[in-house]
């Protein structure tokens, strides 16, 4: 209503060119950003998935155009299967995002009392978010390591800790447990905000309608929170698809069994098949494009219900 | 009427029996939080605690106790311990890195935020929704690509990939700037426009002091991001290393960097700005981490 009446008395006035000149001036360093360093460089990445292109060409455009080469290389030629290898890497270490969403709605509702000092778990459990990933890993490394502190502590109680970033069961478990650890404080915090966004008179009217706590949480505060959830799965997925800091830096590029999608794509790259690394990439994109339509339109229907 | 009920309810609650319950359920609700943060920060408190010891032998192993050896001289041993690039010249390039991106960008985000919420041209719409669709294009895909085009304009080696691009502004930082004026009335605007102000004037003299609150925890949630940004760095820019891909050396099969608590030393030096801005301004990022997470 108040920008249509501003926006008819600028009219009224002929300041509508003014207006459109500044609103342009304002927003052309974003889009002239984004044309540059991100919509050029898509346009590049996707035609180069047809070509045989190379870092040390001049420029992309004179590269040798080699049909679905690319295509066959990556995904039916003997080294397949190193890539579906990654594929599944990747998926498994995604357990991570269930695990996280209920540990951090535990947490989020246990921070949703009123007591006493409660802020300063916020604070403590966002810690790790803030802190670096690539000292993190170092940190980890050692922690973790044959024997470190966590096989120490085992020790303790009698327990023989195995080398948990050596063995393969137990790698891509520590990758999972590290991305918990780092990530539990932003859900957390936003977790909480979407409980108290939840009005009292809801949970006044399940008192006096006798309903259990348990019942009350499924009924009222799981739905409810619905739209942090979906917030939280949309973001997790888009962010676990790329997973390869924590992996490269805990593992290197040389092990099969923790070398995740990106990680694969940055060994095409490094082997100077930059074809082919688009090919993954775009592949990678599209995954990702596609869950996340799907977690719309399902969100949508449930909205429309 | 139903709130009469309610509180009639909660009256009759409010009995010494009800205040027992809900004490002792606070202080196991605290045992459980006391729990969990000691898991979560113990690890960060060993690594400050190992950055301080004397030899690699009792950071691993016996590395469990905490503090019984203080030997702060490590903090400058790391300015020698690490060569080529050292830790000085990462902190250096960490620093020339981010706090251009964070002035420059942050005020086009800004005034680009301000267009979308408080001025009506044709196709905003359009654009934005142009914004938004960046956001969903995954950084594998435009990074070789980004990379080919770095070092064709002669910036492999620099720290310039890193830079140039953010002084185009920070999409999310819009994001957050245009939901936040969207709270702020239109006749603020309007008023201004009357007595005869352009747009530039209104959002320098007005706007940016109105949103500088916003603006100021949103910088400091982007400098985190660029201070602890490891693959930019890491692809882009070849000898010129900022802090995180210095420190990466010592996780190198092929380390030579094998004094674990200077290895920590330099770890916790360079997440310390970070971690200390955090620490003063946790309230302003606490709240505005949670209300990013409302725009849903």
């Amino acid at each position: 209503m108040e920008t249509v009446k501003i926006s008819n008395k600028i009219k009224n006035s002929g300041l509508r060119r003014e207006e459109n000149l500044f609103g342009y001036l304002f927003v052309l360093p974003a889009v002239i950003g984004i044309l540059l360093f991100i919509a050029y460089p898509l346009f590049v990445s996707f035609i180069g998935m047809f070509l045989d292109w190379s870092k040390y060409d001049n420029s992309v455009f004179q590269a040798q155009w080699n049909n679905f080469e690319n295509f066959k290389q990556v995904f039916g030629s003997a080294f397949g299967k190193y890539f579906w290898q990654s594929l599944y890497n990747t998926v498994f270490i995604m357990i991570g995002i269930p695990i996280g969403l209920v540990l951090s709605l535990v947490f989020a509702m246990l921070l949703n009392r009123e007591m006493k000092g409660v802020y300063i778990y916020r604070v403590l459990f966002y810690l790790p978010v803030v802190s670096s990933l690539v000292a993190v890993c170092i940190m980890w490394q050692k922690l973790l390591a044959p024997d470190g502190v966590l096989n120490s502590l085992l020790g303790f109680f009698g327990i023989k800790g195995p080398a948990w970033l050596v063995e393969e069961a137990t790698a891509k478990w520590s990758i999972i447990f590290l991305t918990v650890w780092k990530g539990l404080g932003s859900s957390i915090l936003l977790y909480l905000a979407g409980l108290q966004g939840i009005s009292k008179s809801y949970y006044e009217a399940a008192e006096v309608d006798g309903s259990g706590a348990f019942n009350t949480f499924i009924k009222i505060t799981v739905p409810l929170l619905y739209p942090t959830t979906f917030y939280l799965v949309v973001t997790g997925v888009i962010g676990g698809m790329q997973c390869y800091v924590e992996p490269q830096l805990l593992y290197g590029s040389s092990r099969l069994d923790t070398k995740t999608v990106v990680g694969y794509i940055f060994g095409k790259f490094g082997d100077d098949y930059l074809g082919e690394a688009s090919v993954i990439s775009w592949f990678l994109a599209i995954i990702i494009f596609t869950i996340t339509a799907i977690q719309f339109i399902y969100n949508g229907r449930r909205e429309k219900r | 009427m139903s709130e009469n009920v309610s509180s009639k309810t909660a009256n009759a609650n409010k009995t010494g029996n009800a205040k027992q319950i809900k004490t002792l359920k606070d202080v196991l609700t605290h045992a459980v939080l006391i729990l969990a943060s000691v898991v979560m920060i113990y690890p960060l408190i060993w690594m400050i605690s190992s950055s301080l010891k004397i030899s690699n032998f009792d950071v691993t192993g016996e590395g469990v106790y905490l503090f019984h050896q203080l030997k702060w001289s490590n903090y400058s041993e790391i300015f020698t311990y690490i060569t080529n690039p050292g830790l000085m010249d990462g902190l250096v390039n960490s620093i020339i890195v981010a706090v251009p991106s964070l002035i420059v960008g942050s005020y086009i985000s800004a005034i680009a935020a301000y267009a979308f919420a408080k001025i009506n041209f044709k196709f905003k719409n359009a654009i934005f929704m142009l914004l938004l669709a960046v956001l969903m294009i995954p950084f594998p895909v435009i990074m070789i690509p980004q990379y080919t085009m770095f070092t064709k304009f002669g910036w492999y080696n620099t720290l310039l990939p890193l830079i140039i691009p953010k002084l185009f502004g920070n999409i999310m930082m819009i994001f957050f700037i245009r939901q936040f004026l969207s709270g702020i009335p239109n006749e603020l605007v309007e008023a201004a426009r009357v007595e005869g102000a352009n747009h530039f004037v209104i959002f320098n003299t007005i706007i940016l002091q109105l949103i500088f609150p916003a603006l100021f925890a949103q910088m400091i949630l982007w400098f985190m991001g660029i201070w602890n940004d490891y693959l930019a760095p890491q692809i882009f820019c070849g000898s010129a290393q900022t802090l995180p891909v210095v420190i990466s050396q010592f996780m190198s099969p092929y380390s030579t960097y094998s004094k674990t608590q200077l290895n920590m030393a330099a770890s916790v030096f360079a997440m310390m700005p970070v971690i200390i801005l955090f620490i003063i301004f946790q309230r302003e990022i606490v709240n505005s981490v949670a209300f990013s997470g409302m725009k849903e």
